[in-house]
């Protein structure tokens, strides 16, 4: 009952940035019309699928992104401040079985997040009299939730090796928002731009932004390493901390 | 026999204080020989003291032939002192009785003859007591 | 001997929270750890259950290492905690926490489950976070008492409980002990110790200031009363045993450990005037050995 233990911890955050995401997408897909009178944009000749695509980059991307980074916090640590710490560890459970069923639950909550809004989304466009390919959004949601679970994995990592409430938050909102920030001030860094990299923004096909030919494969491969060993870093910190 | 718990402050170890309560009950004759003592495990709950204290009083009294502890059916008070030497020596007397009629069997002697002569003994030893 | 420690140390910081502790507890006796607070008990129970790590020493329980995580592990399968804080998860419901707790120990009581159910009363269906702390204190016993394990190790057990539910709460102890489980509570209220424990094991300033079985050490600690005709003659009792002594005008009060009939007749050889010897409860000999320590520190 591990995992009914971690569900329990954090099916209040998880719910909520559900419902918040699925919100945001709903109001953002059916707001379309308004926008484009707003922003004085010429229907004929503005893409749907530009707006789809924009959509995805500047809003879900950000609001995941914060989602599953609050996603990871919680844990040990968090349980020492509110007391329950010393029970769950006098538990006949390894700290790695602990560990890994949060993160293993975490990861699955998160891609959970990142899918059901792209995949609403076709649903929501044949409410508009749009259309749009599942294809591409299954493909986005991939780009984003299996190239970006290494915030999801940032965020678990410091709620292993921070305490306090705020900390692990703060430090996490200021590293996410200092990477994109520095990516995009230097040129040299702005091939890396985090946010660029997982709306496959130098993958798209400028006339119909959808995703064409393959996938940043090795952008993928790092930024799942960076996942892997900040989860193996936990896994190592949470071994060895004196409770 | 109701039990008072013991008083854990006092001077004397929980397991004396039993003890003498135990041994009171039998003064008194709250406890009469063959009745059951409470197990270790009810006492121990019912008093509130460790099982350990429980085991340790009825293992003295054991000791001691106050009581007598069966495998399998439990803690009982054992008779008397005097009763149980009264019995030895009875079972004692008997055997020795018993050795002597056969030696005198032996010899020849009847029955009739046999009780003359205890007759005779006993008689003389009255009359040497006068 | 079911928990031991060899120079069991534990230091934070500057801070010495325990120092080379050695505890002996025999195996299916109930052992009583005494001491105030902040002498060093929650730090032992903790090292001993692999929460916090010895800085120095060595711990075994069931005769496994305490600081090797595999056996850890199964000191830990084989041991009912409850532990100082007793918040347990506060999001979950009693019933849920049962379940929960119910799910990880395969040799479950559930007749214990039950029995305590119906005399602790608890309202299983709120959240833990809204039970008092005599509830939630309730709720962690029944929750380490029904996971049919061999030792028992409970950082005070009755804490926030009132007198009624104390005795129930011990009466508890004194089934699990009846079933053959090894009971190692930690308290700062000696009259419980005194009650219930077979072993008493005192921790004062991270150090263990007393070890041993209570009924030897009632049987042996003894106070000596003497007077004397002229100036009490305090440094002829420099004996074994002795283990503090007061003196004021006429009059000598000699603690002992044992050795009592020796302390007697050196009495008597200096021509006491009066010969008392009292015996103690656990308090007085816990407050006598403090008084030692510190005369010692002196």
């Amino acid at each position: 009952m591990l995992w009914y233990k971690a569900w329990l911890e954090s099916r209040a955050r998880f719910i909520f940035c559900l419902v918040g995401l699925q919100a945001l997408i709903i109001h953002m897909v059916l707001a379309y019309d308004n926008v484009l009178i707003a922003f004085e944009l010429n229907p004929a000749t503005y893409k749907y699928t530009e707006y789809v695509w924009r959509v995805f980059t500047y809003r879900i991307q950000v609001g995941w992104t914060f989602s599953v980074l609050f996603l990871g916090f919680g844990g040990l640590v968090r349980e020492k401040a509110l007391g329950s710490a010393d029970f769950t560890l006098s538990l006949p459970v390894t700290r790695r079985r602990l560990v890994g069923v949060r993160a293993a639950l975490g990861v699955s909550q998160s891609l959970i997040l990142g899918l059901l809004p792209f995949v609403s989304v076709p649903l929501l466009s044949l409410v508009m009299g749009k259309s749009y390919p599942y294809t591409q959004t299954l493909l986005f949601a991939f780009l984003m939730t299996v190239g970006g679970i290494v915030y999801f994995c940032l965020g678990f990592f410091l709620s292993t090796a921070l305490a306090g409430e705020y900390a692990p938050a703060a430090i996490g909102v200021l590293v996410v928002f200092l990477v994109n920030q520095f990516s995009r001030q230097f040129e040299v860094l702005k091939p890396f731009n985090p946010q660029d990299f997982l709306s496959g923004l130098h993958y798209l096909d400028k006339s119909t932004y959808f995703l064409e030919g393959p996938l940043p494969w090795s952008g993928i491969a790092v930024s799942l390493a960076c996942a892997v060993t900040l989860l193996l870093l936990s896994v190592g910190i949470t071994e060895r901390r004196e409770f | 026999m109701i039990f008072n718990k013991p008083n854990p402050a006092s001077g004397l170890a929980i397991y004396l204080q039993l003890m003498e309560q135990i041994k009171h009950a039998i003064e008194v004759g709250a406890l009469r020989p063959g009745d059951q003592l409470p197990g270790i495990r009810t006492l121990a709950e019912q008093l509130v003291i460790s099982p350990n204290t429980v085991a340790k009083a009825y293992s003295e009294l054991q000791h001691q032939g106050v009581i007598a502890i069966r495998h399998g059916s439990g803690a009982y008070i054992a008779e008397s002192r005097h009763a149980e030497i009264r019995r030895k020596n009875v079972s004692q007397a008997l055997t020795m009785m018993r050795d002597l009629v056969e030696k005198l069997r032996r010899r020849g002697f009847k029955e009739d003859e046999i009780r003359r002569l205890f007759e005779a003994e006993l008689t003389r030893d009255e009359a040497l007591a006068r | 001997m079911i928990i031991e420690t060899t120079n069991l140390a534990k230091r934070y910081g500057s801070t010495e929270a325990v120092r080379g502790l050695n505890l002996s507890v025999p195996a299916g006796l109930i052992c009583g750890f005494l001491g105030r607070n902040g002498a060093g008990k929650s730090t032992t129970i903790k090292m001993l259950l692999g929460i916090t790590r010895p800085s120095s020493g060595k711990g075994r329980v069931f005769g496994l290492p305490i600081d090797d995580p595999a056996a850890s592990l199964e000191i830990r399968r084989r041991t009912g905690y409850v532990g100082e804080d007793k918040r347990l998860y506060g999001y979950m419901t009693g019933e849920q926490m049962i379940r929960f707790t119910r799910s990880l120990y395969p040799r479950w009581k559930m007749d214990w489950e039950r029995q305590l159910l119906r005399e602790f009363a608890l309202p299983l269906n709120r959240k833990v976070k809204t039970y008092s702390k005599g509830m939630r204190t309730k709720l962690a016993l029944l929750l380490s008492l029904a996971r049919g394990v061999d030792l028992l190790i409970l950082d005070e057990p009755t804490e926030g409980l009132d007198p009624v539910m104390i005795e129930q709460v011990l009466q508890a102890l004194v089934r699990a002990a009846a079933e053959g489980t090894s009971v190692f509570f930690s308290s700062h209220q000696i009259a419980e110790v005194e009650q219930i424990a077979d072993h008493v094991s005192i921790i004062h300033n991270g150090r263990l200031l007393l070890d041993g079985a209570l009924d030897r050490l009632k049987e042996s600690y003894r106070r000596v009363n003497l007077v004397f005709p002229n100036r009490p003659p305090e440094k002829e009792f420099s004996m074994p045993g002795v283990k503090w002594i007061e003196a004021d005008r006429h009059s000598l009060s000699v603690f002992a450990s044992h050795n009592v009939d020796d302390i007697v007749d050196r009495a008597r050889a200096l021509d006491a005037a009066s010969v008392d010897v009292v015996p103690l409860t656990l308090r007085e000999i816990y407050l006598e050995s403090l008084k030692e320590e510190q005369h010692a520190l002196v």
